[in-house]
């Protein structure tokens, strides 16, 4: 053998030894740090996928995280609550986090707060599911699944346990020195809206023909089948909008819309109610319901729940 | 296909050691095949626009030699030179200026608008003109001898590591590369790889991270103060910076791997002491291009002062123009020549002063600084959307009151990302640029500290890297 190939042979072999020491040491500490954590989103994505056990279960992306109150679900409908909205996630994240609840615990009612441009294509919401890769070892059969969709050979650089803890060491100290509250997962906001500014994605949204993702239509389809191949009642809500949102132009609204029709899930749609529209007072940003905002909310949604006799009767038919 | 893709982890492994194994007369057709596979990774039928490119300068090259009268020479030069721009023109500037004529038309009331074309700009299309264009101009010049090899001119202008963002080659440099046989050679693929890791580096680690928090103010200009946007430009000083560098970094290390030696394009021009300095620091390939072939052939300095100043600002201003087909690049070209022009009396002043050392070294670091700040002000309007936004984004920062803006979410962290990264770049690039012969564990003498210093490179990279970044900027140009 040619003495240089001899050499770059040996010196890429002490490299990788080194490589793959330094990756699984500082990995593992990662690790070990990672799950030990108190507070914060990550905290509570391992504790819903690991610990969280309740009656309902909220599902859903920041709107579901800051506009249910748990409390006010436990006193209205007398059952315990968990929040499992996820911050800045979107229905591929939510529906993996909902197939990973539901291998461990079966809740009695699923609310899925769902937003109304879910379905279209966005590359950002492939891109956020590198969040699931801390999970990954946990389950790497659902989680790799989904992944997968994102990038084809995502095996191989989740062989690193640096990857996998991939941009979470700021996460691991600020919630060390700066724990953040939640009640059950429920992190509501304060504060009062200031801002004339239109949500920017509702104005593009509305303003461009985007197309649906076949694979985000195909992913809501599951969840609902999941949660009822699981003898889970599941409901859908849409939070209320500060301003006015056309939703017979939103395509992605229609096609979920129908796909629950088709499903027999009920839909509470709050978007455009009128109690929310223009109340700067319930808003702590033009996205998101504060704390006044989400316990008017949650109190509307468990009336609704309530009035519904239907729901509760399926919630009691299906836990017997 | 994207350095910072997986499937390039994949394709530059395998060319690599097949280009090794291939006996040296098939290893060119092997690196024209991997760099078609590597440009027809974005849109496939582009690689026309490119075979027509090259037919048109390889035939001009041809061409040009053969001819025996100068006349013919030059007309086949004009004739090569209007047929390459031609296609660039078409691709990057016909909608432009369809818009301002459009925009001209409107305002005079006239009925004569003319429709644009739906067309997406082939990447790197201005990078692989200019490298063709240098050589017909070369050729022309007497100072390279014409390629007869189809195979191999073709692959002087597609070799994949430069493709689609440079550095801009010259022929005299890169085409004889291409006959010469290339040994497997340790150094050769150890400085490679490494100068990729660094590369990376600064692509993941620095670029996409600050380019989460610049796109979030850039992007949505109505909803943010001055002192959040003098942040989002220093922050997008160091993406752009680290984008492109990056992928320099990244070509001329792969070539390296291959044993092909490819032009600097880089040389940490945040440390330059004007804006001179700093165009001889950043882009030093296209800078050179428009050096040796408009602003001498414009009469460069052998001209009168007035004439001299005049080919400098019409060099930025070309320069502005060829980044992109937008009045912002138009007025960050010529911002950048009337800086340079400035800085000529500034120092024609300045030389008369002489200072002790003490105080030398203190306008060193003060001349340091200002010109990162004046390039920071012609950033703004590299990056902002439209004029319109970034005389808006000016006057905000003139008037920097208000809360400083803390992405949400899960980008919360990531002006901490942005700022660990840019600090870990600015220690390398301090101890390279002024402390290069004290310790470095980069260059260590003892293996084990450089392997455990390049491992934790990667390992850096690894953990803080964003991979979701997506494509370079300097492929839109």
């Amino acid at each position: 053998m040619n003495k240089s190939y001899k050499i770059t042979l040996i010196k890429s072999l002490k490299f990788l030894i080194i490589l793959i020491l330094i990756d699984q040491l500082l990995g593992t500490v990662t690790r070990i740090y990672f799950f030990k954590q108190q507070s914060g989103k990550y905290y509570r994505i391992s504790y819903s996928m690991d610990s969280a056990k309740a009656d309902i279960f909220i599902f859903g992306s920041s709107h579901a995280n800051r506009h249910y109150d748990v409390d006010v679900f436990e006193k209205e409908l007398g059952m315990t609550c968990y929040n499992a909205g996820v911050q800045g996630q979107e229905l591929l994240f939510v529906a993996t986090l909902q197939k990973i609840i539901l291998q461990r615990t079966k809740p009695k009612l699923i609310i899925l707060n769902i937003d109304p441009e879910w379905l279209y294509e966005s590359a950002g919401s492939y891109d956020k599911l590198g969040e699931l890769n801390p999970y990954y070892f946990k389950n790497p059969d659902l989680i790799g699944q989904v992944l997968k969709k994102n990038k084809r050979f995502i095996e191989i650089p989740l062989l690193s346990k640096l990857y996998q803890y991939n941009s979470t060491i700021a996460h691991i100290v600020k919630y060390f020195f700066f724990p953040q509250d939640d009640n059950k997962g429920f992190r509501s906001l304060t504060g009062v809206n200031d801002s004339n500014f239109k949500n920017q994605k509702s104005i593009e949204l509305e303003e461009k023909n985007q197309k649906i993702d076949t694979l985000f239509v195909r992913s809501f389809k599951e969840l609902l089948i999941n949660a009822k191949n699981n003898k889970v009642e599941i409901i859908a809500v849409t939070s209320p909008s500060l301003f006015g949102v056309n939703l017979n132009r939103n395509f992605s609204f229609k096609e979920m819309e129908s796909i629950l029709l088709k499903q027999n899930v009920s839909l509470f749609n709050f978007c455009n109610d009128e109690r929310f529209l223009n109340h700067n007072e319930l808003y702590s940003d033009p996205g998101h319901l504060n704390i006044k905002g989400a316990a008017l909310f949650s109190k509307f949604v468990a009336d609704t729940i309530n009035r519904k006799s239907g729901i509760l009767q399926n919630v009691i038919c299906l836990t017997k | 296909m994207l350095f910072n893709s997986l499937q390039f982890m994949i394709f530059f492994p395998v060319i690599t050691g097949l280009f090794y194994l291939l006996p040296h007369r098939y290893r060119w057709a092997l690196l024209l095949i991997a760099s078609c596979v590597f440009y027809m990774a974005f849109i496939p039928v582009y690689i026309l626009i490119l075979i027509v490119t090259i037919l048109i300068d390889y035939t001009a090259g041809i061409l040009i030699a053969q001819a025996t009268n100068k006349k013919k020479k030059k007309w086949l030069l004009i004739m090569s030179i209007i047929s390459t721009c031609l296609v660039l023109f078409i691709f990057k500037y016909y909608n432009f200026f369809i818009a301002n004529y459009n925009y001209v038309v409107t305002f005079l009331d006239w009925n004569y608008s003319v429709n644009t074309l739906k067309i997406i700009l082939p990447i790197g299309l201005s990078f692989h003109t200019f490298q063709s264009l240098s050589y017909v101009i070369e050729v022309y010049r007497g100072k390279q001898k014409s390629e007869k090899h189809f195979g191999i001119y073709s692959l002087y202008v597609m070799f994949y590591p430069q493709l689609v963002a440079g550095p801009i080659e010259r022929p005299q440099n890169l085409l004889h590369q291409f006959r010469e046989k290339h040994i497997f050679d340790f150094n050769n693929v150890s400085n490679g790889l490494k100068q990729m890791a660094w590369g990376f580096f600064m692509k993941l680690v620095v670029a996409d991270r600050a380019a989460i928090y610049v796109n979030a103010v850039y992007n949505n200009p109505e909803q943010h103060n001055g002192l959040t946007y003098i942040v989002a430009t220093i922050f997008f000083a160091f993406q752009i910076y680290c984008d492109f560098a990056g992928y320099s970094n990244i070509a001329i290390g792969s070539a390296k791997v291959m044993g092909f030696k490819l032009m600097q394009n880089f040389d940490r021009p945040y440390f330059s002491k004007s804006i001179a300095e700093f165009w001889k620091r950043w882009h030093i390939s296209l800078s050179t291009w428009f050096r040796d072939y408009l602003y001498i052939s414009l009469g460069g300095n052998r001209v009168s002062k007035t004439r001299c100043y005049f080919n400098l600002f019409i060099t930025f201003l070309v320069s502005g123009l060829w980044h992109g087909a937008n009045w912002t690049y138009i007025i960050w070209g010529a911002l950048n020549g009337f800086y340079l022009i400035a800085g000529i009396f500034i120092k024609s002043f300045f030389h008369r002063i002489r200072l002790p050392l003490e105080q030398r070294l203190i306008t060193r670091l003060i001349s340091i600084i200002v010109t990162f700040l004046i390039t920071c002000i012609a950033w703004v309007f590299f990056r902002a959307n439209s004029l319109e936004n970034a005389f808006d984004i000016f006057s905000k920062m003139l008037n920097p009151h208000g809360k400083l803006f803390i992405p949400t979410g899960a980008d919360v962290v990531a002006p901490i990302y942005a700022v660990f990264a840019i600090i870990l770049l600015l220690i390398v690039e301090i101890k390279h640029e002024y402390f290069n012969n004290i310790f470095s564990v980069f260059n260590n003498k003892s293996e084990t500290v450089r392997l455990f210093a390049y491992a934790g490179l990667i390992a850096v990279i690894l953990f803080f890297g964003v991979f979701d970044g997506g494509q370079f900027i300097y492929f839109q140009f």
